[in-house]
């Protein structure tokens, strides 16, 4: 067994734990978004830092706003400071019961940056390259095990025929509630683990990565999150500019901030 | 290639095994009817909110229910998804319209009890 086989086992091994341990789940993952949408009229203000590992180190800093348009429709405006991104979240199927939710989404985003990447393989989403990206996330939370699977597509708005045009992109994101063991008010402080694996199979050429991701995130007074996590590689067959990150993020979430509509009952 | 494979198959048949057990949602279409009811401070709703295990979610839907205008308050019972709303003297309710803030705070009602 090779070392890059003996991390996908140790991974496995853990998400298994998650499932078996009954321990409270959560599904606001650190690098990826759940099938759930944000409430209707929520407007989220986010600030993210990143920074990155391999042949290109720099620092990346990222500002976000998220708007819950209504209770289907989610979209993100945000910026690294050398591009914007745009992103769109539909919630086409919701089943709802007491402690339970399926979930599934469809989701299109636009990244526009002023770099270019077009000696790289891989399909860049940190802001380094122009992309156009589209996919499904399908999330469950049933009791204590929230689990959430996305895949999709993304393509290089530029390309050089030498390299990568288009890739599949996947993740499957697992995280529980460690602290606190019962919710008594809104004030108490939580305190969440997550596990993710975020994937990309190039589909003009043979490369591919997987990485794991854990975070740590902290939730204050039930509106304010900070999150702290590590990317790095569990296999990787691309020529990235990054394969590895520590990220920081805090978001505050107002509720009912956007204006509302009227409606005649 | 094959762990990949291997991993991708791990991943649906976990998903799939989550879904093996269908969720017992009742069909509150009827229930939810608007139904407009001229009330005292004594008259108040249960609410049991689906779909939802976090407190961040809870608060949403809290949230949500103290905008109502004739909602005097609501008391919140988080890990029963559980909330008591009491209402303004001589105002109307709107049962149609308290469920729409649950299901706009992005969750469901499990049951709704106004007594």
């Amino acid at each position: 067994m090779n070392r890059q086989f003996r991390s996908i086992c140790f991974c496995v091994l853990i998400l298994s734990n998650f499932v078996y341990l009954r321990l409270v789940a959560q599904e606001l993952y650190v690098f990826s978004d759940p099938a759930s949408t944000k409430p209707a009229r929520a407007l989220v203000l986010k600030q993210g830092f990143q920074k990155m590992g391999g042949i290109n180190n720099r620092n990346n800093t990222y500002t976000q706003l998220q708007m819950g348009i209504n209770k289907l429709l989610l979209v993100h405006l945000g910026t690294n400071y050398t591009g914007w991104d745009t992103y769109l979240q539909y919630r086409l199927a919701t089943k709802d019961a007491l402690y339970e939710h399926t979930r599934l989404a469809i989701y299109a985003k636009s990244i526009q940056s002023k770099n270019k990447a077009i000696h790289t393989s891989a399909v860049l989403l940190d802001g380094e390259e122009s992309v156009l990206g589209t996919g499904l996330i399908l999330t469950q939370l049933k009791h204590k095990w929230a689990s959430s699977l996305s895949l999709g597509y993304v393509q290089k708005k530029d390309w050089s025929s030498h390299y990568g045009k288009n890739a599949f992109q996947y993740s499957f994101s697992n995280g529980l509630l460690v602290y606190p063991k019962h919710y008594s008010t809104y004030k108490q402080t939580n305190v969440n683990l997550y596990l993710e694996l975020l994937g990309q199979k190039l589909l003009s050429g043979n490369g591919q990565y997987l990485d794991a991701a854990p975070a740590i995130q902290l939730i204050f007074n039930s509106q304010a999150k900070l999150n702290l996590g590590y990317r790095f590689p569990l296999l990787d067959k691309t020529n990235r500019m990054s394969n590895s990150q520590l990220y920081l993020s805090a978001d505050y979430m107002f509720f009912n901030a956007l204006p509302k509509r009227n409606h005649h009952n | 290639m094959k762990k990949l494979i291997l991993l991708s198959g791990f991943m649906i048949v976990t998903i799939l095994a989550a879904n093996a057990t269908k969720a017992n949602i009742s069909n509150d279409a009827t229930l939810f009817k608007s139904i407009l009811v001229k009330t005292d401070q004594k008259k108040k709703v249960t609410l049991v909110a689906s779909g939802l295990t976090c407190s961040m979610c809870s608060k949403a839907i809290f949230k949500s229910l103290t905008k109502l205008d004739f909602v005097e308050e609501v008391k919140v019972d988080i890990e029963k998804s559980t909330y008591i709303l009491s209402f303004k003297t001589d105002s109307k309710v709107n049962l149609a319209q308290i469920k729409k803030a649950v299901t706009d705070a992005g969750f469901g009602v499990k049951s709704l009890v106004y007594e």
